[in-house]
């Protein structure tokens, strides 16, 4: 587990982390309830492959208590050089500008490792996630029951 | 998904027992995550989920009239022990005790059998009661780890 960068938000200091694999307890815990939310509302993508979570990678935001706020879970494939984004978890408490660190830092990460491409598959229904993957300046490739997204980096 | 068997609890519930042999595909995966997450955070659980048996995973369940998950037994097959093995077994507190896991158990036992398995097997934190006393349902406690902290149960089939 790594220390990425800190930032101050709302009078108080909000630190990312990285890690490779979901080992921390709040995380893991945190992660699964939010593919229960997914599932619960239907927005899981037809075909999604958890195996790829085994090995993912983590960057998530915590607060002055060490409290878990959301992150990003990722999977990055070198040969194909391209990053796909697994999951955006959260809680009621993570914003769009700690989302926007999080996503810059997983373009770093993603960069670091030749990566060229990063990839977003999200249920069409899903229009909380489409609009900030969007913002986030990925774009709409494909539409059928899910879209993906694709960004260049 | 196949429906294995309709019967009443001892709350005078029906209750239907179901199997499917691929855990992603059924009904049980939105309560299955849920769950791990309660037992994550009371430290029952290793901190893994079985990501990566996620896709090979079958499970055994129990569901109420109007589809909730009442109880559910996710297992593999694991060939080298040649056996069922428990990934992760449940019962909602109100259900417990009221047959529900045994006759989800039962029916976990009966597929690992025409699977070609001999034996059930799960693992088990020594402080995780609703489980053990899911699993002493039909086995027994053949092994407990050196910190004292697992079981390991097991029985022939």
């Amino acid at each position: 587990m790594n220390h990425l960068t800190s930032i101050s938000h709302l009078n108080q200091t909000i630190d990312f982390w990285h890690s490779v694999g979901i080992n921390d307890k709040q995380l893991l815990s945190l992660i699964l309830r939010n593919y229960s939310q997914l599932l619960d509302q239907d927005f899981i993508v037809p075909g999604a492959v958890y195996e790829k979570l085994d090995k993912a990678e983590v960057i998530w935001a915590t607060d002055h208590a060490n409290k878990v706020l959301g992150g990003i879970c990722y999977h990055l494939d070198s040969s194909m050089q391209i990053a796909n984004i697994l999951l955006n978890f959260s809680t009621t408490e993570f914003d769009l500008e700690m989302h926007k660190t999080c996503h810059a830092q997983f373009e770093l990460k993603s960069k670091e490792k030749h990566i060229v491409t990063l990839v977003y598959t999200v249920h069409s229904n899903n229009e909380t996630e489409m609009s900030r993957a969007k913002e986030l300046g990925m774009k709409p490739t494909y539409c059928y029951l899910s879209q993906t997204l694709l960004k260049d980096i | 998904m196949i429906l294995l068997e309709k019967t009443v609890s001892k709350l005078d519930q029906d209750i239907s027992i179901w199997y499917s042999d691929n855990v992603t595909k059924s009904r049980t995966l939105s309560a299955v995550f849920k769950k791990y997450s309660e037992l994550v955070e009371t430290n029952l659980v290793p901190l893994q989920f079985f990501w990566n048996k996620l896709d090979s995973s079958r499970v055994v369940w129990a569901e109420d009239s109007s589809g909730n998950i009442l109880s559910a037994i996710v297992f593999e097959l694991n060939k080298a022990w040649q056996a069922g093995y428990i990934l992760l077994a449940f019962t909602e507190p109100a259900q417990q005790n009221q047959g529900v896991s045994k006759a989800c158990f039962k029916h976990y036992m009966r597929q690992s059998k025409a699977a070609g398995m001999v034996r059930t097997l799960g693992i088990v934190n020594i402080n995780n009661q609703d489980t053990i006393v899911t699993h002493k349902t039909g086995e027994r406690k053949g092994w407990a780890g050196g910190d004292a902290c697992f079981l390991l149960l097991t029985k022939r089939i």
